[in-house]
């Protein structure tokens, strides 16, 4: 097959039997190199999990997300074509994977929303005695809401062999859920819920499977439980000695906001930020200072989850 | 391989419910009309060089011809804080692109395909103010999250496209940063039919009066080099050795595409009467590759003849050089 032929039949078909052979062709190379526990409903890579993968290339990606008029686009040869469709394939697995992992924290969500202080109204959820109104959440503030849950810890997804990245442990799930009805000026449904996941895992499950391999960060050790009564103290003095436009310069940090976002969220000028992000960064310093590493990062996940969960910010 | 292989009912279901649609370029748009907000294909100088790409136009510079970019990415999926989401409906193009507001650079008009699409002007005047730090509120919901640091798998894919932009773009920010190396004037010349674009090469020789311009490959495979007229031409403008010297060029090329077995075609740069002088040993002795007016000769005296004038006048490239001999106590 040629290009040619392949843009002949692309123009008076949109996809034909040309097309067909060379991305099942494509889809089988691909996937054949990664598991199919995780990427795909069976076992195994067999004919019906191709085919299964095939429609999703083609339904999905190519034609609903139209970019297989970016792949005609591009390709000027045979080459270019099958290099540019084989990326398709990987996104395809990609978002495949990225699925199961936000429909398995909307299940757990599903939990903490049934059992937690939120009153369910026709779909949409709040907290228990909020006035919120009823009323779709704009893009802006599904943003904003993801970037208050993004500050909550999330457990490493190390590489494609991490077969069930839990993300959030039991307690940071609920610690989100609670962050984002904080965040929300309105009330929020499951469709909100997997906006803001999937915006939360952008870091976490690229679309480039490759990278997704080479990612090892390592695993946070377990805290000495002996050490609870100083972290609690660290938090509450923390807590008692912050303002709350110093709570949120640390929880936006901490969900790596940029400077000149923060600056514009508190409506102040960026030196004036920095000044300010100093007396913040300052105050951890002194309390934290001389103290074991794991300490520290526990005292700091538990000042987030504090200010996150309903920390008085500005 | 079999190429009959049956087309599966669910396809034809998804070619009726998403039909795609052949994209829709105006023919009467070309490189005069390059504007803000245009989204076009960037090509390298040299093609083939580096990739091609499709970029947003944030500014147009006609008077120095070029124009400044952002580089598109299909993998909306992977937007980080400073990309910002294009959806099909803001460019009547049928896919979505990420406008990268971290990864914009500068391009000869050259180098910019006539527009495959448009975005609102206020589109790119957001994604510049997004690439300085701030982002107007209307489109904060079409920005990604930041990167939690080096570790992030984005990161390596973000200068992976800094680096693709860098390799379209060197040409030029290398001109726009040494100005002296390039004579923009020459950069009026617009890619056409083999005749215009033959006077247009003859016309950039003429106009260029410093440095040395560069034209892209294509234009250079449409000069007639044994042509008696373009000969002619190319002579009285820019002289028998400057033209001799674009002759050596255009034929080495020619003769590097014939052994590799493909056409690339090539930049070839035009050498101006500066940069001809400077071949010139007595030229470059005196300073003409630098564009000296002035030399002075340091010497001993017993090396200097007791006759020898103290100032003398030589004609180089750019006008008389004044050669001042001062003496050396021994």
């Amino acid at each position: 097959v040629s290009i040619q032929e392949l843009r002949a039949e692309h123009e008076a078909n949109g996809i034909g039997p040309l097309m067909m052979t060379e991305l099942r062709t494509l889809c089988s190379q691909v996937a054949r190199k990664y598991p199919p526990a995780i990427f795909s409903d069976g076992p195994t890579w067999d004919a019906t999990a191709l085919d299964d993968l095939l429609q999703d290339l083609v339904v999905g990606r190519l034609l609903h997300e139209g970019q297989l008029a970016y792949v005609m686009l591009h390709s000027n040869d045979l080459d270019e074509f099958r290099r540019l469709m084989i990326f398709q394939v990987k996104r395809t697995l990609s978002g495949r994977r990225r699925r199961s992992v936000v429909d398995n924290l909307l299940e757990r969500s599903r939990q903490v929303l049934r059992d937690g202080p939120y009153e369910a109204t026709g779909g949409r959820y709040r907290l228990q005695g909020s006035t919120e109104p009823h009323r779709d959440a704009t893009e802006s503030e599904v943003r904003e809401a993801a970037l208050v849950a993004r500050a909550v810890p999330r457990v490493p997804v190390r590489s494609l062999a991490d077969r069930e990245p839990v993300v959030y442990r039991a307690s940071d799930l609920a610690l989100v859920l609670r962050g984002i009805a904080n965040a929300l000026p309105c009330s929020f449904t499951e469709r909100d819920l997997d906006h803001i996941f999937r915006l939360i895992l952008t870091d976490l499950l690229p679309a480039d499977l490759e990278a997704l391999e080479t990612t090892h960060e390592p695993g946070q050790p377990a805290a000495d439980p002996s050490l609870e009564p100083i972290i609690a103290e660290i938090v509450t003095t923390l807590m008692a000695e912050m303002d709350s436009q110093q709570k949120t310069i640390l929880r936006m940090k901490a969900s790596d906001v940029s400077d000149a976002d923060i600056a514009g969220s508190l409506g102040i000028s960026r030196p004036t930020l920095a000044n300010r992000k100093h007396v913040v960064f300052d105050r951890l310093h002194a309390a934290l200072d001389g103290l074991d590493p794991t300490v520290q990062d526990r005292a700091m996940e538990r000042l987030l989850g504090v200010i996150i969960s309903g920390g008085d910010e500005s | 391989v079999s190429t009959n292989a049956p087309i599966p009912e669910w396809l034809d279901d998804a070619l009726k419910a998403y039909a795609p649609s052949p994209l829709v370029v105006d023919p009467s748009d070309s490189l005069t009309t390059l504007m803000p907000g245009g989204i076009c294909y960037a090509v390298p100088m040299d093609p083939g060089a580096s990739a091609a790409r499709l970029v947003l136009v944030i500014s147009v510079h006609p008077s120095h011809h070029y124009a400044e970019v952002a580089l598109l990415s299909p993998v909306v999926e992977n937007a980080a804080d400073l990309d910002l989401r294009l959806d099909p409906e803001d460019m009547s193009l049928p896919f979505a692109l990420l406008a990268q507001g971290d990864v914009i650079g500068t391009l000869w008009g050259w180098q910019l395909s006539e527009p495959i699409g448009h975005v609102r002007a206020d589109v790119g005047m957001a994604l510049r103010l997004i690439s300085q730090g701030e982002c107007p509120m209307e489109f904060a919901g079409r920005r990604g999250m930041p990167f939690s640091g080096r570790s992030d798998p984005r990161w390596r894919g973000k200068e992976e496209e800094a680096e693709a932009l860098q390799a379209l773009a060197a040409d030029c920010v290398r001109t726009l940063l040494e100005p002296v190396w390039i004579d923009p004037a020459v950069l009026d010349v617009e890619l056409g039919p083999p005749l215009v674009v033959q006077e247009a090469v003859l016309s950039a020789f003429e106009t260029s009066t410093s440095g040395a311009g560069k034209l892209p490959g294509a234009a250079i495979d449409s000069l007639e080099l044994d042509d008696d007229e373009t000969r002619r031409r190319a002579e009285a403008s820019i002289g028998a050795d400057a033209w001799l010297l674009i002759q050596e060029m255009a034929l080495a090329a020619v003769a590097a595409d014939t052994l590799a077995g493909v056409h690339t075609g090539h930049t070839i740069e035009i050498p101006t009467r500066r940069a001809l002088a400077a071949r010139d040993p007595l030229g470059r002795a005196l300073g003409a590759e630098a564009g000296a007016s002035t030399v002075r000769l340091e010497t001993w005296d017993y090396l200097w003849a007791d006759d020898a004038p103290d100032m003398l006048s030589i004609d180089g490239p750019d006008g008389t050089i004044r050669v001042l001999r001062e003496r050396v106590a021994a």
